[in-house]
């Protein structure tokens, strides 16, 4: 008995060293690719940042007081060229938790935000690239969402009277839909609003983050498997009442003008 | 149960059962604390400005920063204005002073009117700034074509008395465009909710105060 079990030892080993490599492995590059796109991703857009100012380096501009002042004149400057147009456009102070749209510099609803999360990126600027990032404002490249922007409903004219009548008693209650929306803004930078509804199970933020977490795994792997670096993109996870978040998301355009304030 | 123990218990079964839980731990809960944390990221420059160049610096930003505010200042409207939300159906009056009054409204339903000929209108509140463009006491609605077709009736001539309507629209309007209004109504109990044809509804005091306190050229935000 004992030498059939000795036998079958080396494919049983075989096998379990084999899952337990992969496993091991695949959490391991992973994480090691990630964290090489996510110091190369930084670096490229600082890169970009020093070219903007014509590689001239001021280090001054770090000093905690300077910064602190870079900061507020950076997000009244960008909020004043996104309101110069005739288009609604958002605000989202991180620093205050408050989300905002704007027209011609009137705050046409303002909502307090519940819940924050935002990637270590947005902590880790220096001046010269957060003035860079954020002394303008963000496009808004593309979107998705759960609700739709446009709630249309298609109606054919009735032939007759009855025929109006009868569609004034079709059915007209609304259901309740969840709001999640995500903007891809420029330089790489996503923006996922969460509607959080009083009345149902909240989702909390470690959720969503990990919904988030599955399919930025799903990417990375498939990268990974073409011998490529994962693409890096700082995320802003912002959760609002969910009434404020489909009021906002409606109201903003399609191309969206996006001011970001840390 | 030994038997249990010497088959299941081993590092042959467990050990790529721990790694794989390792690895759904890692992905849904390390991976992304790490790569959003401050440790993947080059720090801040830890920098102490000396006091020339600080004072220099700062006074340069607070120059910038008081012109943005001059701008940004001269950008909100002077005189009194509404903003009005088409998707949660309310409305806010403002005058130099701040807020007025708030309530509810009615606004565009978002319905595609379609005729069989391919004629289509769409019965939405614009979104942006407007103005009011004119007042008026007693407002008579000229019904236009859809308002006939939308019910199944033939449509009349362009100047039939059929397409005449009095006191639908309440006690006043403010036309705003394109023949675009705020005005009152008859359906009071749908106020809150999108059911007009473009137009902005609102119950009869709201509609008093908002006619007083907008003037011709005070601007109408709608969002």
């Amino acid at each position: 008995m004992q030498n059939t079990e000795k036998k079958n030892n080396p494919v049983k080993t075989l096998i379990a060293v084999v899952f337990l490599v992969i496993f091991l492995g695949i959490s391991l590059s992973y994480i090691l690719f990630s964290a090489y796109s996510a110091r190369h991703s930084m670096s490229l857009i600082a890169g970009e940042a020093q070219q903007a100012v014509g590689n001239v380096k001021n280090d001054n501009l770090n000093d905690p007081e300077i910064y602190a002042l870079l900061k507020e004149k950076d997000w009244l400057s960008s909020r004043l060229e996104a309101n110069s147009g005739d288009s609604i456009s958002l605000s989202l102070n991180l620093k205050d938790s408050v989300m905002q749209i704007e027209l011609q510099g009137v705050v046409l609803k303002k909502s307090k935000i519940t819940n924050i999360r935002f990637s270590g990126f947005f902590d880790r600027l220096d001046a010269t690239t957060y003035d860079y990032l954020f002394s303008k404002p963000l496009k808004t490249l593309s979107f998705d969402a759960t609700t739709p922007k446009i709630p249309l409903m298609v109606k054919k004219a009735p032939a007759d009277t009855i025929e109006a009548q009868l569609q004034l008693k079709k059915d007209t209650v609304k259901k309740a839909e969840p709001v999640e929306w995500r903007l891809n803004l420029e330089h790489d930078i996503t923006l996922i609003v969460k509607g959080l509804d009083p009345d149902a199970p909240a989702v909390t933020s470690t959720q969503l983050y990990s919904r988030y977490g599955i399919k930025r795994f799903i990417n990375g792997m498939k990268e990974i498997s073409q011998f490529k670096a994962p693409a890096y993109k700082p995320v802003i996870y912002v959760f609002i009442p969910v009434d404020d978040a489909r009021s906002i998301f409606r109201a903003l355009p399609i191309e969206a003008l996006v001011c970001i304030r840390n | 149960m030994s038997k249990f123990r010497r088959t299941f218990l081993t590092w042959k079964v467990l050990g790529p059962i721990g790694a794989f839980f390792l690895m759904i731990i890692t992905v849904l809960w390390l991976a992304p604390r790490i790569l959003e944390s401050k440790f993947i990221f080059p720090g801040i420059p830890d920098v102490t400005a000396d006091e020339g160049t600080k004072g220099e610096l700062m006074g340069k930003l607070g120059d910038e920063l008081k012109t943005a505010q001059k701008k940004w200042d001269k950008m909100a409207p002077s005189g009194s204005y509404i903003i009005i939300n088409t998707t949660e159906n309310r409305f806010m009056l403002y005058d130099k002073n701040g807020l007025v009054r708030e309530g509810l409204c009615s606004t565009g339903s978002y319905i595609k009117l379609e005729k069989d000929d391919k004629k289509a209108w769409l019965f939405h509140t614009p979104k942006g700034v407007r103005k009011v463009l004119g007042k008026k006491k007693d407002p008579v609605w000229k019904k236009p074509d859809w308002a006939f077709i939308e019910e199944g009736l033939p449509v009349p001539p362009a100047n039939d008395p059929s397409r005449y309507e009095y006191g639908s629209l309440g006690d006043y309007a403010l036309t705003l465009g394109d023949g675009y209004m705020i005005h009152g109504t008859l359906y009071q109990r749908f106020l809150g909710q999108a059911v007009t044809h473009g137009c902005v509804r609102l119950n009869d005091e709201d509609l008093e105060v908002v006619f007083n306190t907008l003037s011709i050229g005070s601007k109408v935000y709608i969002y």
